[in-house]
């Protein structure tokens, strides 16, 4: 492996985690649009406030990793996706406001807040998942492209899903009582959807999904993907809300391990790959050195910060 | 103007939009931690009365902005990939590492740690809470080391090489670390940052005190704010002063935008200090001037007759657009002395124990509470807009630095950041507002508000 190798690994690492995390607090947002009375809805934003900030963050390291590490990749990136990307920063600047500003406001303005709440969290995660789409559909001499097409629309409602079942297992197992029959059924809509959805995907770009088994890492995640499908399954029928959440965690991180493994050497597929658009190796040692000291210890406080606010939220 | 020459500019008003935004929320929470800091020990170990208040007020004001704060950063981290990737492709391999690192040791202890501070309380001990407290502050520290470590490279190129297609490399991270005028920046935007926030600190308990003279938190604030600033707004005359030699040496063309120093004085004469000018960038003058002679020679060249190199002596290619930058100088400066005298006339009328009786003196202060911000905008104009033409100075213009964007949406991202942030402004100052003028809650372990758990 190279240095380039390690770099674009370090990217996917932020990329999962983010994903992991700010997609489960996502998926709290927008669970609003079934959960309307108020106590419920106060302990789900109590449930995810003292945490929300420190996950996204993970997306910033991502976005400044890429500038880094990659600067032809971000420009690119960035340049070509700049209408998405700000509608889903500005989606999540407009939720960072609807969650801070909650306690402060008045009743009849609460309700406004919680609406922006669940339609800012709705927005921003179709939008991460329609630039992902982008990326997979692209094909050789075309470079990305931005209009209307179906992979980005799918990719987009898939994305919304899974992250709407992270949020059904975390209110199950934050909140529970009396939001756990609703969170629960919802979830098997989602396992129903989610598991349609990535079917869906997975036909209309086969390419990526063939390279990818044609690796051993590629075929250990399959192997997992079709595993960890079943075991949901299994953890839905017996209601486990710990274990379903999980399962759908170590579901996406073998889901993003398949995909990494059908793109390598590829960034932005027939476009730019990691070795060539890879900044100097003095800046990318740089940068690997520190993140491989720190982000260690990052993952540690950021966890104390969770134990902190442990047990069911009241 | 064509459409380019119009996307050029939206991208620059839509760049100036949101980092003047996300100065202003970085700077409270820079300036607002060691504050806090301040007042936790005071209540921890001090036992002072009205401590633990002032503490859990500021901390309401806090966890008020730190969020969008904290997301505005966000759109900076994405903007300059999407509006300025001719920028991004040249320099990303410098300043990407240091914006990296920005978010890896620094923001990720605010953001990681700022929840426990501000909803921990009762959870955790006081001591660990005052540790976290302290974590936040140097992770607030730590950010607007890396952040100017990324401004003073762009405006004072060390340790590269440039590569046949015009790539930036870095030669040596030390050298790339110590931008010549990376320690004036760094120390006067910091100074700047913490006297904006005792200003604010002070107006706003100069408010309580006017409703209400006999609370004892407001008293606190008071004093913590107003002895901070006797000694922080002299010394940062003298870093200013430093700051403004150090442009002189690396980047005269500002230095002369500053002055309004179009073309050079007789040789027996020193550089005059014009107090107020109407610039023409046209014809290379200044209307309307009203000077001082020989004093600019005084605090540039530290003599009566000293030079500086003058605007007419640059290519008019290189040179920036001198009357924003004259002209915000002067209120960045007109600040500063505002500032100091109230600060020296609020601080001894404080000691004779007449400061809190005094509904004209509190009411100045109230007035002064924006002045510290206003200052350090005004400060961020002088030395953004003075390093025009230039994204890197003398080496990238600002013009080769923008994407290929189409004008639509570059208009369509514009507007939509201007309503989502005329919003959050909007309301974030009505809520501030309010907490600014509400009662003090009674104590206990609640800071900004509970979240109850079971074990």
């Amino acid at each position: 492996m190279t240095i380039a190798d390690f770099a674009a690994l370090a990217l996917l690492l932020s990329m999962l985690i983010y994903v992991l995390l700010d997609g489960t607090d996502l998926g709290v947002g927008m669970l609003f649009l079934w959960f309307h009375q108020e106590s419920q809805r106060k302990r789900m934003v109590d449930s995810i406030l003292p945490i929300w900030d420190a996950n996204e963050t993970w997306l910033v390291l991502l976005a400044g990793g890429m500038f880094a590490l990659f600067p032809p990749v971000y420009s690119v990136l960035f340049n070509t996706l700049c209408g998405p990307v700000f509608a889903m920063v500005l989606a999540l600047f407009l939720r960072g406001l609807a969650l801070e500003y909650r306690a402060q406001a008045q009743e009849a303005f609460r309700h406004w807040l919680d609406r922006l709440m669940c339609a800012s969290s709705l927005l921003a995660a179709f939008l991460q998942g329609w630039c992902a789409g982008v990326v997979f559909s692209a094909e050789p001499h075309r470079g990305l492209e931005t209009g209307f097409a179906l992979t980005p629309l799918l990719c987009g409602l898939g994305l919304v899903v899974i992250y709407l079942l992270l949020g059904c297992c975390w209110v199950r197992w934050r909140i529970g009582e009396d939001v756990d029959e609703k969170a629960s059924a919802l979830a098997w809509l989602c396992w129903v959807l989610s598991l349609v959805l990535f079917l869906s995907v997975l036909l209309l770009n086969r390419d990526i999904w063939m390279t990818s088994w044609q690796r051993w890492p590629g075929k250990v995640a399959i192997a997992l993907i079709l595993l960890l499908w079943l075991a949901q399954l299994l953890a839905l029928w017996r209601g486990r809300a710990t274990w379903q959440l999980a399962l759908t965690l170590g579901l996406i991180t073998a889901v993003f391990t398949g995909v990494a493994c059908g793109f390598y050497p590829w960034l932005i597929p027939y476009q730019q790959d990691l070795h060539r658009s890879a900044a100097s190796a003095a800046t990318q040692r740089f940068v690997l050195i520190g993140a491989a000291i720190v982000m260690p210890l990052t993952l540690l406080y950021h966890s104390w910060a969770f134990w902190v606010f442990r047990g069911k939220v009241r | 103007m064509s459409d380019a020459e119009w996307v050029l500019l939206l991208s620059r008003g839509q760049f100036a939009l949101t980092m003047g935004m996300h100065i202003t929320l970085a700077a409270l929470t820079l300036g607002l931690s060691p504050f806090l800091l301040w007042f936790e020990a005071r209540w921890l170990w001090g036992k002072q009365p009205g401590a633990r208040e002032a503490l859990h007020f500021w901390l309401k004001v806090f966890a008020l902005t730190v969020a969008v704060g904290a997301v505005s950063g966000v759109i900076m981290e994405v903007q300059f990939g999407t509006h300025w990737s001719g920028l991004s492709q040249k320099v990303g391999g410098v300043i990407g590492p240091l914006l990296f690192y920005e978010v890896l040791v620094a923001f990720f202890l605010e953001s990681g740690l700022t929840g426990v501070m501000l909803f921990g309380m009762g959870k955790i001990k006081p001591a660990i809470h005052f540790v976290v407290t302290c974590f936040v502050t140097l992770g607030a520290l730590l950010s607007a080391f890396w952040i100017l470590a990324a401004n003073s490279w762009l405006q004072t190129p060390t340790g590269f090489t440039r590569d046949e297609s015009g790539r930036f490399l870095p030669e040596s991270w030390a050298m790339v670390l110590s931008a010549p005028s990376f320690p004036f920046r760094f120390s006067h935007m910091l100074l700047a940052s913490l006297i904006a926030v005792a200003f604010m600190i002070a107006g706003v308990a100069a408010r309580r005190l006017l409703i209400n003279v006999q609370e004892q938190a407001a008293r606190r604030m008071l004093t913590a704010a107003l002895s901070f600033t006797l000694v922080a707004v002299p010394l940062q005359v003298v870093l200013g002063d430093l700051h403004g030699e150090n442009t002189l040496a690396h980047q005269p063309a500002k230095l002369a935008a500053i002055e309004g120093s179009w073309h050079p004085p007789a040789a027996d004469e020193g550089e005059p200090l014009r107090l107020f000018a109407l610039p023409d960038q046209q014809a290379q003058r200044n209307r309307l001037e009203v000077a001082i002679p020989n004093i600019a020679s005084l605090y540039l060249r530290h003599n009566l007759s000293g030079h500086i190199k003058s605007l007419s002596e640059f290519d008019p290619q290189t040179i920036p657009p001198v009357a924003p930058v004259f002209f915000a100088f002067r209120l960045m400066v007109g600040l500063g002395m505002v500032m100091l005298l109230a600060s020296l006339v609020a601080n001894v009328q404080l000691w004779r124990g007449k400061l809190t009786t005094s509904p004209r003196l509190l009411k100045m202060l109230v007035w002064l509470s924006p002045a510290g911000f206003i200052a350090m905008l005004s400060g961020w104009l002088v030395t953004e807009i003075g390093r025009q033409p230039w994204t890197v100075y003398g080496m990238l213009r600002t013009a080769d630095s923008i994407s290929a964007l189409s004008l639509s949406t570059t208009v369509a991202v514009l507007a939509a950041i201007v309503v989502v942030y005329g919003l959050s402004f909007a309301l974030g100052l009505r809520y501030l507002l309010r907490l600014v003028g509400s009662p003090l809650q009674p104590q206990g372990d609640v800071v900004t508000q509970e979240i109850r758990t079971s074990p």
